[in-house]
Parts: C-alpha cells; structure tokens; sequence
C-alpha cells in the first residue's frame, strides 16, 4: 500500500485512517492496562492503596500455593473445553461444508448454530440447572428409565457442569473460523486426493485438517482466553465448590485488595500471552490468511 | 498399442434429475492413443472423463479400462489419473510432498517416496524448486507440477480435464509440443477434454466430437475435419462451409440437389434419397474460387462480400449469401491478390463437384466453431 503524500512530502493519510482505530485501542484495552499493571506495583496496607514501586504483592501470589491450584485448575478448564469444542467445532463445520451440498440448506443450518446465540449467557447457563439439577429433568430421566437408583450428583455444582457449560457457550466460536476456512478449501483438492488412492480417512489427515488449521487455531484463542477470563460460570455451575483464576480475582477485588488483584491480572495476562504465542508457533495464521 | 490401457465405453449414460449430461455412449479408444474429447461446454465431455475417471458413476453401462470392468471400481485403483483443469495442487505441501502424495497414501516409505518424486519433478525440469510451494509457482510451472503428480503412480491411462485452457497462448502451444512427446514417450493412454478446435486437431490420434451427451463423431483428426459427418461436426470443427437443398434427381453414380437459391449441385450418391428429401452437404472453405456474380453454374453460391481478412498465407473473405450463416472462402494469396474485391461486391464463390462433401447426421445446431 503506498499513501499519497501531502504536498509537504509527510504522507498524512495513512495516520487519519488508523487514528480511529488507535483512539479505540489505546483508550480502551492500553489505558485500562497500564493502570492494572501500575496497580500491581502499589502499596497496600489493607486498608488504603499507595503509590509506590514494590515487588511485595507479586510475591504474595506468587509464594500464595493457592495460585497454582487457581491456574492449574482454569488450565484444566481450558483444556477440556477447548478438546472438546474442536472436536464438535470441527464436526460440525465438516458436515455443513462437505455434505449439506445446498448453499441455502448450509446457510440455513448454520444459521440454526447461532440461535442459542438470541439469548443471553447467564440464561442459557442458568438453563442447564433444572436440566442437572438432583430433581432434575436428567437425573429423573435416568431414575425413571431404570438406569440408576439415586440422583447423580456429579451433573450440577461440578468441573463437569462448568466444562459442559462452557462448551455450550463457546462452540460456536470454533464453528465459525473452522467452518470459514474449511469453505474455502477447493472441492478439487479432495477429488485430487481420492484420484491419488487415498482413503477418506487419508483425505481428512492430510489434507482437510492441515487446510482447517488456521481456523482450528483462531477458535482456539477465541476458546481460550474465553475460559481463562471467566468467573461467572465458574462460580455459578461449580456452585462455589470450583474457583479460576478470574473468581478469585473477584474475591480479592470484592475485599478491596486491588493490588493483589491486579499482581493476578497480570500474571493472567502473561499466562495467556504465552497460550497465544503458543497457537501462533503452531499455526502461521497470518501467512494462512494471505493465501 | 498395448490392450493394457485400451478404454471401452459401452452404453453409458449419466443422468442428473431428469438431465441426459452422458446418453448411451458407446466407444472404444485404442491402447497408447492419444484421445480428444471435444465439444461446447454443456455437452458431456468432462462428465464422460469423470466417469472413466471413478470420480462419477454411471447411470448404466459399463466402462472397460484394459478389458477389466472398472465402472464402480475405486477412484485411484483403477489405472487413471486426472489432472484437473486448475492443477488442484495441494497447498500446504512443497512440490515434492504434492508429487509424493499418491506413494504416500499407499504406505510407500518416506525415503522411497521422496527420491521418486524429486526423479519426477527433475523429468518435468523442476527438481530446483522441489521445496517450493505451488502459489510461488508460475502457471506453466503448475502445470508441470500437476502432470508430475498424476504420472507418479504410473497410470495406464492419462486423463486431462481441459489442461491448457488456464495458460496464455505461448505457453499453451509449448505445452501442447510437451504433452504430446511425453505421451509417445510413455506410450500410455491420454484421454484429453478441451473446447479448442486446433488442439484437438494437433494432438489426437483419435478426435471425438460430442454434443448434448452424445458423440457425434469419433474418428482421426484428418477424417472429423475433412470428412464430417453431421452439419454439427462441420460447423464445429470449423474450415467447412455447410449447405443445404433438396433432391433434384436420382442417377447413378450420383444426387443433384437444388440449393434454395436454384443452383444445382452434384454430389455423390445418398444412400436411400428419394427427390423432394433435404439434404445437408459442405464444401471445404479453402477448395473455393471466387469469380464474377453474373456467371451462373452448378456448384456455386453467390453473394455479397461482407468482410475480407488478410491471414498471412491466406485471405478469408466471407459472403452474405442469404443464409442465416455466412459463406467463407479461404483464398491463395496471390491468385486473391491478382484480382482483389472489396466490400460490398456481388461475386460467386464455386468449387469442383468433387469438394462436395455428403453430411449424413442430423444434427444441425450451431456449435461455436473455433477459428485459425
């Protein structure tokens, strides 16, 4: 892209049309993000907060054994959901895109994908509590059905609601890139591969999942950072037995220990970082998009 | 000719809904010939490949590669390789893992896969770029690329979906010379789509003219151009001019036949031709004289010259006769020049009796004939 230079020779142009964009980011994620960082580095007595340089709350949570506890836990969160949305995401996308040969029909199921999507968050996971719950409509299923005797008690307060939960939430996020990168594969790639003697299975290993991975990569960040910034979900469908990393963020924040909270914050925000980077090694996402 | 990779194609037809895209196509393609298959798009040609190809299966009939019946047999275990229209080289892989693919999927190992395809890739001149990737190469490149990949199994028959149609004319008459000394290196079996007269007529051993899902002609590129066999062919392969009249009389040893303008023509004798039956004829464009309108003989048409195009080594004129298609005579540069027209006049294009060409089929349609 070559801007036209101003009649001075300083192209103007080119700086007017990413101003609005700058504006947007550097007021609302820069700002908000140094506070939290210079936050991290202040005083606090346990009653007041001071300006100053100290190291002290990020040895709090660091020397804090909770805090791997909190992390491991929000990792194992992330890494079931985001298991188990890909294999959903990715199903879900392969049948849209390689056996709906309609384009209304496909337009119109994936369309179907998104309808949880009319309601709010907190109303479609509060949805699955009578559906879990001990009298629930499952659980009662499963009584009435002969298959148990007592009420399972593993399907709601547990990792397994808060996982499930954030499985339903978050699909979705996985459909869209897998199925955005999946359409633009050319169906001639695949009738090249089976002329060539390969089997489907052959077909969806080396061809189909290397030419998804860009969006198999996008979901997962989306999926991600998703889950390591949640509190709500945690608190609610674990009910208050499980924490993450955010809810116990919260807890701090609900007590006025902002500096600690932020230490967190950043911590967080570094672990994520690295999450990220991690996808981006695996996947050249922008080289995949340029193609 | 090996029986090895000889093509038998009995009664097929493939139906789509209520759409005849293939009806009941009967036709046999010698072992190590090289076949064209030609025809507006629409008219079945790429559906036909795709059936001998396995990526389609038949409605009914049976198609025979090597006198084995491969009409529901596997795609890629059948001895074809297609090379398709876009090349459809993988994207993510570098030259060598394309070429490899197919030893790949068959549990070839990875040293073994690897020096066959770099052998391949230095056959078609690309052993340099073996670790590129195809968006970094250039369309000819590709396409060399792609020929690689589908002759690494060692297929019995070559099918191309339209191979030369994605270049520019350079490249396209240099990849016409390379396609056709590879397949008598290799003396197998090409079966070649293309919508291009002069292709077709350069490359194939055996031409086979469809239209509408059915073949209209299937026979040496000298006989489908000198010979062919329904006004269709004529018009389609071009260098024809294609009359029609009714029969005068009936005689022994040959059929007058009436044009609409009253002229009459000899032609030899039509089978079962009664007086008062139609009868399509043509006349090759460059076995036609021109002479003065007011001449009046048999076997002539007169008109009015409507355009004239300097070729080179000939001059194409073209008549408006009356008919809804114009008449073209291809002339001799210097008998043209010795007494030249111009636009506007009203001449005689005539010809000998013995240039009167019989069209038995009765497929009239136009076609989209392809020029020089």
């Amino acid at each position: 892209m070559s801007g036209r230079s101003s009649p001075s020779g300083r192209p103007l142009a080119p700086y007017l049309q990413v101003a609005p964009l700058a504006f947007i980011m550097l007021t609302m994620v820069g700002i908000p993000l140094v506070t939290v960082v210079m936050l991290s580095f202040w005083e606090f007595d346990g009653i007041a907060v001071y300006p100053a340089f100290t190291w002290a709350n990020y040895a709090e949570v660091l020397s804090s054994p909770v805090t791997l506890t909190l992390f491991l836990a929000t990792l194992k969160y992330a890494f079931l959901t985001l298991l188990a949305t890909t294999l959903i995401g990715f199903t879900c996308s392969y049948f849209l895109v390689f056996h709906v040969r309609n384009l209304k029909v496909q337009i119109g199921l994936f369309l179907l994908c998104t309808i949880p999507f009319w309601t709010s968050n907190v109303i479609r996971m509060v949805s699955w509590i009578p559906f879990l719950g001990r009298e629930g409509l499952f659980n009662s299923m499963l009584i009435k059905a002969g298959l148990i005797e007592q009420p399972l008690d593993i399907l709601l307060y547990s990792d397994f609601a808060v996982v499930l939960t954030y499985i339903h939430l978050f699909t979705l996020f996985m459909i869209v890139p897998i199925f955005n990168s999946m359409a633009k594969i050319n169906p001639n790639l695949i009738e090249a591969a089976r002329d060539a003697g390969a089997t489907p299975a052959q077909i969806l290993w080396n061809v189909i999942i290397p030419l998804s991975k860009t969006g198999i990569a996008l979901g997962s960040i989306f999926v991600v950072t998703l889950v390591m910034g949640d509190f709500f979900v945690v608190r609610v469908m674990s009910g208050g037995q499980s924490a993450s990393v955010v809810s116990a963020m919260k807890n701090n924040i609900d007590q006025l220990y902002y500096p600690v909270a932020s230490a967190m914050a950043v911590l967080l925000v570094t672990v994520v970082l690295l999450m990220v980077t991690a996808i981006l090694r695996v996947v050249d996402i922008r080289a995949e998009l340029a193609r | 000719m090996n029986d090895q990779s000889r093509i038998d194609i009995r009664k097929v037809s493939k139906l789509y809904g209520p759409v005849r895209a293939v009806n009941s196509v009967d036709l046999t393609i010698e072992g190590g010939a090289y076949c064209c298959m030609i025809g507006p798009s629409g008219c079945g040609k790429t559906t036909l490949l795709r059936m001998i190809a396995g990526h389609e299966t038949p409605s009914s009939g049976t198609i025979l590669i090597g006198g084995e019946d491969v009409t529901r047999a596997r795609t890629g275990s059948r001895g074809t390789a297609l090379m398709f229209q876009n090349y459809a080289l993988f994207p993510h892989l570098n030259l060598t893992e394309n070429v490899a693919f197919s030893l790949k999927v068959r549990g070839v190992s990875t040293a073994e896969r690897r020096d066959k395809a770099r052998e391949m890739l230095d056959r078609v001149q690309l052993l340099h770029l073996a670790e590129r990737v195809p968006s970094e190469l250039s369309g000819g490149q590709q396409q060399r690329v792609a020929l690689a990949r589908a002759l690494i199994t060692n297929p019995k028959v070559l099918l191309l979906d339209e191979p030369l149609s994605a270049l520019d004319e350079f490249l396209r008459l240099k990849m016409r010379v390379e396609l056709k000394r590879l397949q008598s290196e290799l003396g197998i079996t090409f079966i070649h789509v293309t919508h291009t007269q002069p292709e077709a007529i350069a490359l194939a051993d055996q031409v086979v003219v469809m239209d509408h899902g059915v073949i209209d002609q299937a026979a040496s590129p000298r006989e489908v151009y000198n010979h062919p066999y329904s006004p269709y062919v004529a018009r389609f392969m071009g260098g024809q001019n294609v009359l029609t009249g009714k029969v005068e009389s009936v005689e022994r040893g040959h059929t007058v036949v009436r044009s609409h303008d009253g002229t009459m023509h000899d032609l030899p004798t039509v089978e079962g031709a009664k007086p008062g039956d139609t009868v399509n004829f043509s006349v090759r464009r460059d076995r036609v004289d021109l002479s003065s309108d007011a001449e009046v003989m048999r076997n002539s048409i007169a008109g009015t010259v409507v355009n004239i195009e300097y070729q080179g080594t000939f001059v194409k004129v073209a008549l408006d006769t009356g008919l809804r298609e114009e008449f073209v005579a291809y002339l001799d540069v210097d008998k043209y020049f010795a007494a030249p027209r111009e636009v506007g006049m009203k001449v005689r294009a005539a010809w000998d009796a013995k240039y009167n060409h019989i069209l038995l089929g009765q497929n009239n349609s136009t076609g989209t004939p392809h020029e020089d």
